[in-house]
């Protein structure tokens, strides 16, 4: 008797504003795109939305948006990581905790404003344009815009490496100087330390991090908008066109279709991420 | 996605907390040249855009300095009317976030400590729907609800509430976090204090660094929210903004420097705010990292 | 995966005494006026010792005096301004430390953290190239004498502190290495499994005949475990000798006052050998060379002074604490001083707080210097 007054049901009413709210401005939305991708116009079961989707130059922007967040990332990650390095290797003080602020702040930059003052730097008449220009270098008639898949790729380093910089710190300045300690007295080599060490420390947090930032150029929609005016087919921007209406009617859920495909990567990609973190946390937390 | 910023920081605190010596340089194999070579580099790729809008948005493409985009910028009505749109989804999506998530994170620190993991995921889900996806949801699902609804910015800030939620969530949730909330209800009512008085002197007050620092991170995500603003045709700052940049290049990249400058000032205030009212400060700052980093 | 296997491999190695298959005979060690410097601090000034096959040397000094210095420098972790390190004659001062093996523990958090207990201890066999069994079989034997053999397959963060650091200990010692050496070991513990751990050291030292330096600043530590106690002071070693030696011969009022409790006592010398201190005539050799009038600094150690409940009293006692078979006394004298005393206790003697009781020097006068101020 005493166990049944004891167990009290758990209260879940305070939960349910916020779930509510969640479910109906974020659920209803994405359900509704989920559904209407396998919906015809006239509203029955259809698989063709998903097959023109996939087609032509719809599969031609789903190959330019993973190529450039693939290509972002891992020039990002690279960079982040061998600027962490560089940053963990100081000493504290007023020089390291400015570049943590540095780093926080460059990490939250991004959408028009971004795109603008990269204009301003490698537009047409960008500051480096210009000063290339002056020393002989002409980079657009050299085949370079930054209008293109490659200016993306280098505007997107702008938040990207910052936020790889602050992700990776922490897990760099774990590394704890005496487990290398007690693997050399053990008899390990410095790249044995590396390989059975560092890197499997290092390499968790470090993949995760990756994740977040494919995540984030995938789905960026403002950056290139502003800068290419739509002239690169991205996903984003192909469903952005669909939605102003500037392709040929009647292609309503073609839009859903794409967006589902979206969904799918970047759900994808969230999986592995969970995976890889869960992984590294059996033995971090 | 559920877990990521979770996990992730929990994971990292959790190590650099324990170790004993940080490890340094020399156990990295890197030296001092190293450091300077790719410090100087990294500064420069990221100090060069910000100089050279600044040389832009006085000298234009024409090399003659002129103050004249600033000017102009304040002298278009599209300036203050785009402002002033979102200013107002402003002041909705705050109250609307604060009154949603506070009580909502009280209540859990309170009362379910242990679903409180489970809402910080449902809090990342909007990061696993890209907002061009879910504006192309909201166009198809939400049509048919009024006009006051759907044909005003009304429904910006309902869906920025939503889209901001992964950032805002967890800075409430860490100013919360932070003062062990449990223990001071406890105090509070043992020391025989209502539930009214518990809520207004005792968790609001320890709870306002928190709920300030979701204040500015909502407002600097209407202020730059470009997706979901411009493919419903609401003409808000940053839509503004980007038209602008169509015609008049040196305007737009004038204003950029403002937006820019106003937002990192803001970011800074913010994090100089967190550091000094709770003692989490690393998991403060990088709330508000992950927070913007997303953003795009 | 180590774990499936523990039961085979039991049965499989025979010995009863784990070491035995295993240890190397324990080798000398000589330490030869080790120097190192940094910046103007002289962690090490010249130290030099020699520790025998087998033996148990504990560092024992106050924070900064050099230990861990020179317990790295043994370990090749710290690089040596000069002097020489021996190892059965050998000079291994060039030797790097991943050819020392020499097993080092660490005060706390060196366990690999993405390697579970079993690949932790495995860890240095597998870069020693043993196959597969050979390996299972020791990290079998090395968690069952750390009595960890339930926990093969946890993280380390799995673990309590004292249980990481019997991991650390078995992971020293698999690779069988010439000489042990912890730095503080069980200093992040509480005080329980501090003193349990350091049984347990001792007792697998001793089963592996492991010459063995144990730094700690813990008095009572030393004491317990100890062969042998190297005190240490700036960079030097101010006294090398048993527990009894240190403890009952100190050589210095540095190594009196460092190891055990002792009571610092105002005295002036009254004639050839004997001196008053706190109104108590005391004779003793150390009053010699003090001529008569003369103020001196007096340290007696807390056992050598009784307690009786005599007519001519001369002190209050302010504070009993009754250790079981021992009291702890504190008594102010008239005069003032603050006397500490630690007296065998027999039932219906017991001394409470506010009694009046006659104090007197009975054990000994360990040091006498001219008093300062
Ligand atoms: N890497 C270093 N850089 C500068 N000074 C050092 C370094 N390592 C040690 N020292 C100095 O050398 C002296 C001896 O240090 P050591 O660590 O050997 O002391 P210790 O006896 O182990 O002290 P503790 O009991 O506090 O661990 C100290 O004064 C210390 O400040
Ligand atoms: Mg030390």
């Amino acid at each position: 008797m005493a166990i049944k007054v004891l167990r009290r049901r758990k209260p879940i009413l305070g939960a349910v504003p916020f779930v509510a709210y969640v479910g109906i401005f974020l659920g209803i939305p994405a359900g509704s795109v989920v559904l209407n991708a396998f919906r015809s116009q006239s509203g029955s079961f259809t698989l063709s939305n998903i097959h023109s989707a996939l087609s032509g130059g719809y599969r031609q922007s789903f190959i330019q948006s993973l190529k450039l967040s693939v290509i972002a990332t891992v020039i990002a990650a690279i960079a982040g990581l061998l600027v962490a390095v560089a940053v963990v290797g100081m000493k504290d003080g007023a020089l390291k905790r400015a570049i943590m602020a540095a780093s926080g702040v460059f990490a939250n930059t991004g959408g028009v404003p971004l795109a603008f003052s990269f204009v301003a730097t490698l537009g047409n008449f960008g500051l480096i344009t210009k000063i290339l220009l002056s020393g002989g270098v002409n980079i657009y008639s050299g085949g370079f815009t930054l209008y293109s898949v490659t200016g993306l790729v280098i505007v997107y380093q702008y938040f990207m490496i910052p936020l790889m910089v602050l992700v990776m710190i922490p897990p760099l300045e774990g590394l704890n100087s005496q487990w290398f300690e007690a693997a050399q007295t053990l008899g390990a080599s410095w790249p044995t330390m590396w390989r059975s060490i560092v890197a499997p420390v290092i390499m968790p947090p470090f993949i995760a991090a990756s994740l977040l930032l494919f995540t984030d150029a995938f789905a960026a929609y403002a950056t290139a908008a502003a800068l290419t005016s739509g002239t690169i087919p991205l996903v984003p921007i192909q469903i952005g066109s669909l939605i102003q209406g500037n392709v040929v009617a009647n292609q309503g859920n073609l839009g859903a279709a794409l967006g589902l495909g979206m969904i799918v990567i970047v759900g994808v990609v969230a999986i592995a991420y969970v995976f890889v973190s869960r992984r590294s946390n059996r033995w971090l937390r | 996605m559920a877990t990521i910023t979770t996990s992730l920081q929990g994971s990292l605190q959790g190590s650099s907390e324990k170790s004993v010596k940080a490890v340094h340089g020399r156990v990295l194999g890197v030296g001092r040249r190293y450091r300077t070579v790719v410090l100087v580099l990294t500064a420069l790729f990221f100090l060069v855009p910000v100089v050279a809008s600044l040389r832009y948005s006085v000298v234009g493409n024409n090399n003659s300095i002129s103050f004249s985009s600033y000017g102009a910028i304040f002298s278009d009505p599209q300036f203050f009317s785009s402002l002033f749109t979102s200013f107002k989804i402003a002041i909705g999506t705050v109250a609307i976030t604060v009154f949603l998530v506070t009580p909502t994170v009280v209540w859990a620190r309170l009362r379910r400590p242990d679903l409180m993991s489970a809402l910080e995921s449902v809090a990342l889900l909007p990061l696993i729907v890209p907002s061009v996806v879910v504006t192309l949801g909201i166009l198809s699902a939400f049509a048919s609800l009024p006009n006051i609804i759907m044909g005003s910015p009304v429904i910006l800030a309902l869906e920025y509430v939503v889209l901001a939620l992964p950032y805002t969530f967890r800075s409430i949730d860490a100013g919360a976090g932070a003062i062990d909330i449990r223990t001071l209800v406890e105090a509070s009512r043992s020391l025989g204090g209502g539930w009214i008085a518990t809520l207004m002197r005792v968790i609001i007050p320890n709870l306002k660094s928190g709920i300030l620092s979701a204040v500015f991170l909502s407002t600097a995500f209407v202020f730059g929210e470009f997706a979901v603003a411009s493919l419903m045709s609401f003409s808000t700052f940053p839509v503004w903004l980007v038209q602008v940049g169509q015609d008049r290049a040196s305007e737009s990249v004038a204003l950029s420097v403002v937006a820019l400058l106003l937002t990192w000032g803001g970011l800074v205030a913010v994090s100089i705010a967190g550091l000094r009212s709770t003692r989490r400060r690393s998991a403060v700052i990088e709330d508000e990292l992950f927070a913007f980093g997303e953003q795009l | 995966m180590v774990g499936d296997e523990l039961s085979q491999v039991e049965s499989a190695t025979t010995g009863s005494n784990p070491g035995e298959a295993w240890s190397r005979k324990g080798v000398g060690l000589e330490l030869k006026g080790l120097e190192r410097s940094f910046g103007a601090t002289r962690a090490l000034d010249g130290l030099t010792l020699s520790v025998k096959a087998g033996e148990l040397v504990v560092f024992l000094g106050p924070s900064g005096c050099g230990k861990t210095t020179a317990l790295r420098a043994i370990a090749g972790l710290e690089p040596l301004d000069g002097g020489r390190i021996e190892i059965e004659g050998q000079d291994i001062s060039g030797t790097p430390t991943s050819k020392r093996e020499m097993g080092m523990v660490f005060q706390a958090y060196s366990l690999f953290p993405n390697m579970t207990v079993a690949q932790n201890i495995a860890y240095g066999l597998k870069l020693r190239k043993f196959d597969k069994s050979k390996i299972d079989g020791r990290v079998a034997e090395m968690l069952k004498l750390v009595r960890l053999g339930e926990q093969a397959d946890r993280y380390p963060k799995q673990l309590s502190g004292g249980q990481q650091q019997r991991v650390a200990l078995a992971r020293a010692l698999a690779i069988s290495p010439k000489v042990l050496l912890l730095d503080e070991p069980l200093s992040a513990l509480d005080a329980k499994v501090r003193v349990q751990l350091r049984e347990e050291i001792r007792r697998i030292q001793l089963e592996f005949g492991i010459t063995t330096i144990f730094v700690t600043h813990d008095q009572d530590e030393a004491l317990a475990i100890a062969d042998r106690i190297a005190v240490l002071n700036q960079g030097n070693i101010e006294q090398f000798g048993t527990p009894d030696e240190v403890y009952l011969h100190p050589a210095s009022p540095f190594v009196a006052s460092f190891v055990g409790h002792v009571n610092h006592l105002r005295g002036r010398v009254i004639s050839q050998g004997r001196a008053s201190v706190f109104g108590v005539e005391v004779s003793s050799d150390r009053f010699d060379r003090y001529s008569v009038g003369e103020e001196l600094e007096v340290l007696v150690r807390p056992e050598s002074i009784s307690i009786s409940r005599s007519e001519n009293s001369n002190a209050t006692v302010s504070a009993v604490g009754f250790m079981g078979s021992t009291l702890n006394v504190m008594a102010a004298t008239d005069d003032g001083t603050l006397v500490r005393a630690a007296i065998t206790f027999r039932e219906g003697e017991m001394i409470r707080g506010g009694d009046r009781v006659r104090l007197n020097i009975e054990g000994g006068v360990l040091f006498a210097t001219v008093a300062k101020g």
